[in-house]
This record gives structure tokens, sequence and C-alpha cells, in this order.
């Protein structure tokens, strides 16, 4: 694992963005890193796009990622991992939720996905398809997040014992579920 | 050790300083430093109507002998300004801390506001925390500072340390003795009284002034020499990110009084000198007049948010950004599913050759697309008022307009009902709406005078909006309270009232529908009869679709409020009950 590492979490008011943070980042906190986050409120429940910077690593200074400086994009929703596709390094890293929630008449989801190819490290998630049978869509930013720590080259283990810890009880079985599926996507 | 926001640390820090008591009236990015004290033990906090209020009351624990801190958001601070200035003459007997968090960038602001400036006509000592550890550690050092010097003292925050996270290692509460009092007969100001104050604060702030030059919060760190870097709040960390050891910093987390020793002492060690700060050139200016060169707003953005890349490309002419910005549609903040304010605009944007002055709170997204119900929103209160002086010019123009004022609940126990008075003191026949969810919905869900419980979270006895205004001397009979959900009374109410050439009250009422705890039981959706007349799409609800299918009625979240039917030119619209709630 390198030095520093800049994720961007994006999504939707509604997607879990700020409880994946939350989750994220202490769990990462509580492995010994240097950890930041800048986070944005209020748009949340008005269907509103919502981010969270999250940096974490040796030493972590601006809590702000600089664009051009980010390594990960991980999005619930596709217009909102798009709309800081300008954030990533030239070999970033997207990993995002087959799921579109459209603004114009216009959107279409192959619109969208036409706009990732020239991402090189990409990961299109159909969570929709893959889960809907066995976890409700409240559960795909945990699914995402699990994709993500695998990716990053994590244990599983540890993170399981920080989901559980950091979940509200009703909501920590399925927390664990979700998250197993994204570690063995 | 634990991850905080630089507002939950604020808390933290205020609490183990001793500090007991918080008024503060809810804004964005200042809310939650009252919510987590709130949590403390053997503390009080409440929100109070407004932010004059607040420090008034903050200001009144601090004489009478408790440690108190009052929060507010930028705009917060000039509504609080007649109480700042002139605590600055009474002075203190037990620390007093006022906390303005600004938002350069204007994220959730009408405006961009430098509050710092203000310290330098209230001659307030100002401190400039970086990250969430001194937020903690700076405001416990802001009360030991108001003590000692006999001063209220200005914590500047901005949205990126508010609602930034980094690591805090807290500390163990301090038990800090309360202050007995004394009567002094200096805290009663008068003219004269005044006249020997005003040297006693200038003696205050060149104690400061040597305070300053050997603070803690200011800290030389000399590296490569060529760039020396002057930074305070947040815009430090950015360049630190950036410039590491290839420059020298001053790192100033007092800075007012200048600590004009200090900064002297690192321009003579640098050979160019750079001001990074957020949004005024309030340090730039100071060091400017202290006949020392340096860059600053010349090469760098005199407005909007900073940020390492707008760092980097002014001052050292680069880009590390590979890829372009995507070209894409915003998301739009809109008016929740259901809430009672779009069907009131929906009925008011009708009306030909009315002036809407509007105001602040969720109801001001009546005033963008797809509504445009508005003509005005200005600041807190300005609709009722504004609205006066719009009849009145009336007088004076050949085109008449009538006026209607919306005011939400919250705005109007804030700054409405002085406005008000002017309606029926002065005869100003105007239609004031006041929008009554019963809450301060836009900040996040705080209890106000009229929601009927405290921040603390006990109950409280509601204050009563129609008693206020039938106080205010709105005749009775001029006193409507209608549901906004029902389009066809709202607008009969409307029409009789511009028959009446006498002020008039329309308290349109119903429950935010995000605070109501009830389940959804059913939903609405748009059957064949549907002639795509997109009469529905101008209530501006967001469960409400122009698909390339057509119109459709997203089910997910779509609450059955019945307005949209109620619009509906074809009796195309329908419901459906749920057999199960998603």
């Amino acid at each position: 694992m390198k030095n520093n590492y800049n994720i961007i979490i994006a999504g939707i008011g509604g997607q879990g963005v700020v409880t994946a943070s939350n989750i994220l980042s202490n769990g990462l906190a509580s492995l010994g890193y240097d950890v930041k986050t800048s986070e944005t409120y209020g748009m949340a429940q008005r269907g509103g796009s919502v981010y969270t910077h999250l940096r974490f690593g040796k030493k972590i200074w601006s809590p702000l990622i600089e664009k051009g400086d980010g390594d990960i994009i991980l999005g619930f929703e596709l217009i909102e991992a798009l709309r800081y596709k300008n954030y990533l390094k030239s070999d970033g890293t997207i990993i995002v939720n087959k799921h579109l929630v459209s603004i114009n008449e216009s959107d279409s989801i192959d619109n969208y996905i036409k706009m990732l190819e020239s991402i090189k490290n990409l990961k299109i998630i159909d969570c929709e398809n893959l889960y809907k049978n066995q976890l409700n869509c409240r559960y795909y930013n945990i699914v995402l997040l699990g994709v993500m720590l695998k990716y990053l080259g994590f244990e599983s283990s540890k993170w399981e014992e920080i989901i559980k810890k950091m979940s509200k009880q009703q909501y920590v079985e399925k927390n664990i579920e979700a998250f197993k599926l994204g570690m063995n996507y | 050790m634990k991850l905080m926001l630089g507002n939950e640390a604020l808390a933290q820090g205020a609490f183990e300083a001793g500090c007991k008591i918080l008024s503060a009236y809810p804004g964005t990015p200042s809310t939650e430093i009252a919510e987590y004290f709130s949590h403390f033990e053997g503390t009080y906090s409440e929100w109070a109507p407004n932010e004059k209020v607040a420090l008034e009351m903050a200001a009144g624990a601090s004489i009478a002998g408790v440690r108190s801190l009052t929060a507010m958001k930028q705009v917060g601070l000039n509504v609080a300004a007649d109480p700042l200035f002139n605590m600055s003459y009474v002075g203190i007997n037990a620390g007093l801390v006022i906390i303005t968090a600004d938002d350069p960038g204007t994220h959730s602001s009408q405006t961009e506001q430098d509050n710092r400036l203000y310290s330098i006509s209230s001659k307030l000592p100002l401190i400039e925390p970086s990250n969430s550890q001194e937020c903690l550690d700076y405001i416990k050092e802001a009360f030991v500072i108001s003590e000692e010097f006999n001063t209220p003292v200005i914590i500047r925050t901005t949205t990126r340390l508010s609602h930034s996270k980094s690591i805090v290692n807290t500390r163990p509460k301090e038990s800090i003795e309360t202050k007995p009092y004394i009567r002094q007969a200096e805290r009663v100001l008068s003219p004269n009284l005044s006249k020997i104050k005003r040297g006693q604060i200038e003696e205050r702030l060149k104690s400061l002034t040597h305070y300053s030059n050997s603070s803690f919060m200011n800290v030389a760190e000399i590296n490569n020499k060529s760039i020396g870097i002057v930074a305070s709040g947040v815009s430090f960390q950015y360049a630190k990110e950036i410039f590491r050891e290839n420059a020298s910093y001053l790192k100033l987390g007092f800075t007012f009084p200048f600590p004009d020793k200090k900064i002297k002492d690192f321009a003579e060690k640098v050979e160019k000198l750079i001001v990074i700060e957020e949004t005024e050139p309030f340090l730039e200016n100071a060091i400017k007049s202290m006949g020392i060169n340096c860059i600053g707003k010349d090469k760098l953005p005199p407005y909007g948010e900073l940020s390492p890349e707008v760092i980097r490309l002014n001052i050292l002419g680069e880009s590390i950004q590979s890829k372009n910005e995507e070209k894409l549609p915003i998301r739009k903040p809109t008016l929740c599913p259901g809430c009672p304010h779009a069907p009131l605009f929906y009925v008011t944007r009708q009306y030909k050759n009315v002036i809407s002055s509007g105001d602040i709170g969720c109801y001001s997204l009546g005033g963008y697309d797809p509504l445009n119900a508005l003509d005005t929103i200005i600041c807190m209160g300005a609709s009722i008022s504004t609205g006066t002086g719009m009849k009145k010019a009336q007088m004076f123009l050949n085109k008449k307009q009538n006026i209607f004022a919306f005011i939400g609940d919250s705005t109007f126990f804030h700054s409405g009902i002085t406005g008000l008075i002017n309606v029926v003191y002065n005869n100003s026949p105007i239609i004031t709406f006041i929008l009554d969810n019963s809450i301060t919905s836009m900040t996040g869900f705080q209890d106000n005078p009229g929601s009927g419980k405290v921040l603390m979270g006990t109950t409280a006895d509601k204050i009563h909006i129609e008693r206020i205004v039938l106080g205010c001397g709105i005749k009775e009979e001029n006193l409507y309270i209608i549901d906004p959900y029902d389009l066809k009374k709202t607008k009969e109410v409307i029409d009789e009232v511009l028959e009446k050439n006498e002020p008039v009250v329309i308290i349109s009422r119903r429950e935010c529908v995000l605070n109501k705890k009830a389940s959804r039981n059913s939903y609405a959706f748009i059957d064949n009869n549907c002639i795509n007349c997109k009469k529905c799409l101008s209530i501006g609800c967001p469960a409400i679709l122009n698909t390339n299918l057509g119109i459709k009625i997203d089910s997910d979240i779509c609450i059955n409020c019945g307005v949209c039917s109620q619009v509906c030119t074809s009796n195309a619209i329908k419901s459906e009950v749920l057999v199960y709630e998603k």
C-alpha cells in the first residue's frame, strides 16, 4: 500500500454516502491511519448530490482532495460518480453501481456508461440485477464498500469487526451480508 | 482518540474548558456545535429565537459568572452585531466565546462574507483553527484569553473545517470554578463612560498584541527560504499539502490583533512572502500596512473558496488535473415530495400584478425553478418589512401591484414580528403568508418556539403564531388559517383577501413531511387518462418524473399528498394503497 490514498464517495442523498464514509473513515482510523474527510450536509434529504472526500495515509494535511489526485471514485449512482471524474489521477479507478437517477428526460444509462469508457480501471457493479433478491437497495452502499476494500487489499475479518461495531443493532446482520457480497464480487 | 468534525471538536473543547452554557440559532455550517454540546452532562444549551438573543443570552450568563458560548453562521453575526460590538466595551466575568462559521464559496449561504473583518471594528481578539484538534485546543485557550484580558473572543471557522473530520485527542474535563458575581459600575454603558472605556480598549489591544506575538497558536516553520507562506485556517493545510518542505511557513492561529513582530521576523528570514487566506485579504492588508511586500489576492482569486488546485494553479502556474470536467446536469435542490410549501406557491404564482417578497428557509426553493414564485429573497425576516416598503411605493406608481410576503414559522420568530408590527402600525395592507410547518427544517429539523420542544429534548409550551399575529394588531377577521394541500380553499381565501384593503395574515399550516414519523401507506400513480398537459410537472414535486415513456410518479418517494391529483386536468392521477412498506 502506498503513502496516501484519496477516495471520493459520491451518490444521492439517501443512498448512504455519509454512512459509508463514517464506516470507512472510522475503520481506517482504528487501523492506525491518519484520516481526514470533507463532507456535505443539507442536500441529503432533498435528493441532491452528496459527496465525501476521504483521505488516509501516514500524514494528511488537506481535508480536500486536489483535482487530479484522486485514486478511487466510489459511486452509488452513475451521474454522481461521473461528476468527479476530473478529480481522478490518469490511472485512477472508478467503482460504481450501475444505477441511474435521471435528471433530464434524455438521460439514459447507456449514455453515461459510454462516458466511463475512458477510465482505465473501471468496475461497474449491477447491484440491482445481482442482489435484488437478497438485499434491499439501501445496503448497496455497503456492497460497494466491500468491493473497494477488497480492491485495496484489506483483510475481510478486520472490516467485519469494524462494521459490526459501527452498525446500528437492527442493521448489523444485513450490513455484514452486504459487505461479504462485495468482498466476494 | 476520535475522528471528529471541527464542529464536534469545538463543542468538546468548550466542555473540557468548563463551559456550561450555550445559546445559538441554527445555521449551516455551525448547527452541529450546539447539537453536540447539548449532549454533555452538567451543561445547559438552547436554541434562541435569533442570533442577537443567543449572543445576549451567552453574554448574560458570562456576566453572571459562568463560562458561555454562542455559535452562528456568518450572516448570523450580522444579526448579533449590536451585542457583539457593545460587549467589547462591557467586558466579561466568566469567559465568553463567539463562534462564527463562515461559508467561503457559498455552499449554503446567500452571501460570501469574511467575518474576520468584524474583529477589527469590534476590537475583539480572533482565533482561526485549521483542523479539528486545533478546534478543541484553541477554544480552550479562548476561554483563558477571554478571562485574562476581560474580552469576548471570536473563533472563526469555515465549511471545510466545520464539516471536515480529522483525528482528535480529547482530554478530561477541567474543573473550572464559576466566577463570583460582583456588581461593576462600568457594565452600565453610557457616553461618558465609553470615552474612558475606549482608551482601555486600546490598551487591551496592545496587551493582546503582545500575547499574539508570543502565542503558541502562531508558529513559524523554516524550511526552504525562497518562499515564505503566511496562512491561517484550513488554507494552511492546503498550502502544506502542496508545498511540503519546499516552503517555509508562518502558521497563524491567533490572527487579531496581528502578531506584527512575528510577521516581521518571518518576513526577514524568507525571500518571497505569499499570503494564503479565505476570503478577504485580511492578513495581507495588515502585512502590507506594516510596509512588508507580499503576494496575495493579486495572484489568488479575490473571492470564492480556496482549494489545493486553485492554489497550485495561481501560485505555481501548474495543474495536475488530467481529465476535463464532464458537462453533467446539476441536481437542483427541490422541495420534498409532499412538501406543503409547493402547493401554496403553485396557487400564489398564478396571480397577476403581484410582487412576492420571499424569505429564507426551505420555502426559499419556491423562488427557483420550476415554481418561480418569488420576486425577492434578501435576508432573514426581510419578507414582511420589505413588503411594507413595496406597498408604500405603490402610492407613487402608476401601475399598481399587490404585495404578498412569504415567511416561515422559525423565520417569523427570528425577525418577522417587527415587520408585522410595521404592517399594522404604519398601515401597509400587504398579504402576509406565514408558512408554518412547525419546525426549523432547512438546517436539519431543529426545534423552535412553535414546535413544542427545546434543544435539550424536553417539552415546551408552544408559542402560538396566531396569538402573536393578533397581538401585533391584525384584526381577527383578517387572520386566516389554511391547509395548503387544499388548493381550492387556498385560492378562495386569496381571492377574498384581495378584495380587502387591510393588512391580512394567512397562516399556511401543515407539518413538514420529513419530520413526520408516520409510515407511508399509499402512493399516487398516473393512468391512461393522462393527456400529457404537463401541469403536474409545474408543481416541482421530485416524485413526478418526465420520462421518455410519459409522465410517471416514483412510487418509492411519493407520499400521496393529493396535490397533483387536484392539479391534473384529465382526472388521470389516482392513489394506490401499499400492501407492504418497502
